[in-house]
């Protein structure tokens, strides 16, 4: 009986997070996928070449956008994990910002820079939010990797590229593989970035649905896309899981002390700080962008933030869709932190035991960050007027929406943190007399609760600038600020474009202080993005 | 006020970790399971604590069976071989948290605070954090943690094996005073000898899962139930009644420690130095018997001489079998000696069987070139012991340090009852 008890209260935790995927994530998509069906539009749409050269080019600028992001992430990963020079604080911060910068912002901010769009920016856009998750899940694993072992290779003969070749590069596999596949996923999924500054042009499987779905009425069409989409995404998903387990199985790792650099790692050095300044210019575009209209430099940009644009574009002003977006944000925060450390918890407490259900668990959590947004708002849409009180009109849709996106970052920051909790020292406070609920409030959440803040203010950061889904289901009279500004791009007129970008400097500004303040915040070894 | 276990078995899958162990712990008495690594002690006592489930037998307080109590509830202390202290507190918050889980006032906590710091010998040190102590403090401040809230019973796991030598040996002794003057009911799991007897009012010793002995310290320690044990407990000789007889004038099967023999120039047994290793306090010889003044056959069985060749002929067999085994230190460098030296199980306690193999290793070479060993009855029963520590014909013997003999002295020795365990 006494090993049923906390199997029972395992099991009894689980369900929170499994109610929560269930209603607000796995109905939907299920919904969706059954309409496709239902209707019949999914094999006239498979055998659509069209659909075809839809995924081709998914695929390619993915894959693309993963190999830039990689050769782009790899040298600041090195600067973060094993060099010891001036600024390499400002890096850590630096590389984080355009990770959570709302897609629509980076979006705008390389229009800014090319004004026609293309298929260039695109790559290069995904790229750029991607350097950070491939700077930090590598250099997290570089700044632990032996450095002995890469000098015995030098002792024995081997150059030091050779050295890194033959040595560092396999041990870096698994981060490296891990890394790639997240990114791929994330540029495969990429919605706001591709929507801007491709247009009716060059769209992806992602912008597709949504067309399908918004322009075109075609639901059935939109339904066997993400079908596609999804299996597609499945399969990157266990082929990142996978690599994750190696590295959490990995060899005894130590923490390396940083050096300065010497010889040839002055060019890597080099060019981090290169990648850093590529990655700081269309930041510096779109705020050059908000300040400079036709007539110089004017901040009527700003000033419009009070209005609703040009002729009354907007429902609400500018300063009501960041109030909007404030509270939305503060909602999603609150239910992802929620549903991410109970998830945390449960992952870390059936590991214990030692379950299969744990690993699909571990799975099925990322799921949500891999699934089209546009595809989960959509299935709202048609699911959730079947809930009591019809949820389509609750002020909590959207926030739910958001903490669906929000809770797989938060728990890959909370769950390394607890599982480096050494399982003796909860013993060693349930013997002092503490009950498992006060083991966890006196030693987890104590140990957790730098990454917890952290891990809020990434969630709190990252819901603010959601876009797929809150397009869909945000109230025209309740818009947040990144659904503001697509339709504020979508509408002609100096002033409406002015109003669109000011509003991501905005938005920019208050990502980039809450990034600061999460880094001031890290712990060295905590989490994976 | 007594813990008792009656038939304890914990299995992890098809393995038995404990099998059908029974032991009561008595109101204040310290007892300390002791065993070589992986015997099934740190897992007997995480069975005790509740942080394993027994698949079998009962765990009972009082006579109240505690399956049904969870771990905060036990109301026992345990201490971890690497003190597992909060790292987000201090030392007076790490020693008050079992204060605060029975929600004592803050004034008597801290009072209660002070006074068990004072006891382990750590006054002054509560607004320290823990993460900048010793390897020592952090035990001794475990200790303080455990002893807090005045557990019924007290569990210490491997408490000082984490620690280096020296201070293992002061901290025992601190330790043990400590147990002593709070008055605590323990149980100390370790596989230091030492340690076990410095602590404990009774011995518990353990070896595959099974307790097979009890006894207080001194009766262990002078007669082993087997031979198992007798390794165990560093006999790195075993030798039949007839030799014994002959050797120690014990008419029993004897083990023999290293320091059974010593030299003596008054003693009545001579020998040829093989091998030295110098130690921390005296010097551990290798020896090969060469003959015996005392004994009731008149130096019969121990003369040196070719009779017992024919009769030897199994005996170094067997040895050679295990020179087999371990196939290492025959070259007689001071490496192989030191681990001869170490014997059965040795001060350190590790790697014990390794060291006692290459004691049989390098007899078993020098017996089977037939170089003249020692008497046959002696080499026989050595080889009958099965797995001799120590080969055939060759003993270990301690000499002091000054002016120590070298290999290839002839030297007297003489018997130390208190190296010599009666088996059985």
């Amino acid at each position: 009986m006494a090993l049923a008890g906390p199997r029972l209260t395992w099991s009894l935790a689980a369900l929170l997070p499994l109610v929560f995927l269930g209603v607000f994530f796995a109905w939907p998509v299920a919904a969706i996928v059954a309409l496709g069906l239902g209707e019949g539009g999914v094999w006239p749409a498979l055998g659509d070449p069209g659909t075809w050269s839809l995924v081709g080019f998914t695929l390619g600028q993915a894959a693309a956008a993963t190999v830039l992001a990689l050769v782009a992430g790899l040298p600041v990963a090195f600067l973060l994990a094993r060099c010891r020079v001036r600024g390499t604080g400002l890096v850590r911060a630096a590389v984080m910002v355009p990770f959570v910068l709302p897609t629509v912002v980076v979006g705008l901010a390389f229009r800014a820079l090319w004004p026609d769009g293309g298929v260039l920016p695109i790559v290069l856009a995904n790229a750029f939010f991607n350097v950070a998750v491939v700077a930090r899940t590598v250099g997290g694993l570089w700044a632990k990797v032996d450095r002995r072992a890469e000098d015995a290779a030098r002792a024995l003969g081997a150059s030091r590229l050779r050295a890194f070749t033959s040595v560092v590069l396999p041990a870096l596999g698994p981060a490296i593989g891990s890394a790639a596949s997240v990114v791929f996923l994330f540029c495969a999924t990429s919605f706001g970035v591709v929507l801007v500054l491709g247009g009716a042009r060059y769209r992806t499987l992602e912008t597709e649905i949504y067309l399908r779905t918004v322009e075109l009425f075609d639901l059935s069409g939109a339904a066997a896309l993400s079908l596609l989409q999804f299996a597609a995404v499945l399969a990157v998903l266990l082929v990142g899981g996978a690599a994750r387990r190696r590295r959490e199985k990995a060899l005894p790792l130590r923490v390396e002390v940083r050096r300065r650099p010497v010889g040839g790692e002055w060019g890597v050095v080099a060019a981090a700080w290169l990648v850093i300044g590529a990655l700081l210019v269309p930041v510096v575009g779109l705020v050059v962008r908000s300040l400079s209209t036709q007539d110089g430099w004017s901040l009527a940009g700003y000033r419009a933030l009070a209005g609703t644009g040009d002729r009354g574009t907007l429902a609400v002003t500018g300063w009501q869709a960041a109030a909007q977006s404030l509270r939305t944000a503060t909602d999603a925060t609150v239910v992802a932190l929620v549903v991410g450390v109970v998830s945390a918890v449960v992952l870390v407490g059936l590991r214990r035991h030692g379950s299969w259900f744990a690993e699909t668990l571990d799975t099925a959590l990322m799921l949500p960050l891999g699934v089209s947004a546009v595809t989960v708002g959509f299935g709202y849409l048609i699911t959730m007027d079947a809930l009591p009180g019809d949820f389509r009109t609750s002020p909590l849709l959207v926030p739910l929406a958001q903490a669906l996106v929000v809770t797989p970052l938060i728990v890959r920051i909370v769950l390394p943190v607890l599982r480096a909790v050494d399982e003796r020292l909860r013993q060693a406070a349930a013997t002092l007399g503490a009950s498992p609920w006060r083991v966890w409030r006196e030693v987890d959440l104590p140990l957790a609760s730098r990454s917890l803040v952290a891990a809020a203010g990434f969630g709190f950061v990252v819901a603010l600038g959601e876009f797929g889904a809150t397009s869909f289901l945000a109230r025209p009279d309740a818009p947040t600020l990144p659904v503001v500004i697509a339709r504020l791009m979508s509408r002609p007129g100096e002033l409406n474009s002015q109003l669109a970008y000011a509003a991501c400097a905005l938005l920019m500004v208050v990502t980039t202080a809450a990034v600061l303040l999460i880094e001031r915040l890290r712990v060295p070894s905590g989490g994976e993005f | 006020m007594s813990l008792e276990l009656n038939g304890i078995s914990v299995r992890y899958g098809a393995v038995a970790a404990v099998s059908e162990v029974g032991l009561t712990v008595g109101d204040g008495e310290v007892v300390a399971l002791l065993g070589p690594s992986g015997c099934g002690k740190s897992t007997l006592l995480r069975a005790v604590a509740g942080l394993e489930v027994p698949s079998a037998g009962v765990v009972s307080w009082d006579g109240v069976d505690l399956a049904g109590t969870p771990v905060h509830r036990r109301g026992f202390g345990l201490v971890f071989q690497d003190g597992q202290l909060f790292p987000h507190r201090d030392v007076a918050g790490n020693v008050a948290f079992g204060l605060r889980m029975q929600r004592v006032e803050r004034e008597a906590r801290r009072k209660r605070v002070d006074e068990l710091l004072e006891l382990v010998g750590l006054g002054g040190y509560q607004r320290r954090k823990v993460t900048e102590l010793s390897g020592g403090e952090q035990q001794r401040v475990a200790l303080a943690r455990a002893l807090a809230p005045r557990p019924r019973l007290l569990l210490l796991d491997e408490p000082l094996s984490a620690l280096d030598r020296a201070l293992r040996e002061s901290l025992a002794v601190d330790l043990a005073r400590v147990l002593r003057e709070a008055g605590a009911t323990a149980l100390v799991v370790t596989h230091d000898h030492d340690e076990a007897f410095t602590l404990a009012d009774r011995v518990a010793v353990m070896s595959a899962g099974r307790i097979r002995q009890v006894g207080p310290p001194a009766q262990v320690w002078r007669s082993p139930v087997d031979v198992e044990v007798a390794r165990f407990l560093g006999c790195g000789k075993v030798l039949g009644a007839e030799a014994a007889q002959r050797l120690v004038g014990v008419s029993a099967r004897v083990g023999l420690r290293a320091t059974a023999l010593r030299v003596d120039p008054d003693g009545p047994l001579e020998a040829e130095v093989l091998e030295r290793v110098h130690r921390r306090d005296h010097v551990r010889l290798l020896v090969r018997l060469l003959r015996s003044d005392a004994g009731s056959g008149g130096g019969a069985g121990v003369d040196a001489g070719g009779a017992g060749v024919g009769a030897r002929g199994e005996a170094s067999a067997g040895a050679a079998s295990d020179a087999a085994d371990s196939a290492g230190p025959v070259g007689g460098e001071v490496g192989a000696v030191a681990d001869v030296g170490r014997g059965g199980a040795g001060s350190a306690g590790t790697k014990a069987g390794a060291g006692g193999r290459g004691g049989g290793a390098e007899a078993g070479a020098g017996a089977g070139a037939g170089a003249g060993a020692g008497a046959g009855g002696v080499a026989s029963s050595g080889a009958g012991a099965g797995a001799g520590g120590v080969g055939a014909g060759e003993f270990e013997a301690v000499a002091p340090v000054a002016a120590p003999p070298g290999p290839g002295d002839r030297v007297r020795l003489a018997v130390d009852p208190d190296g010599v365990a009666v088996i059985g």
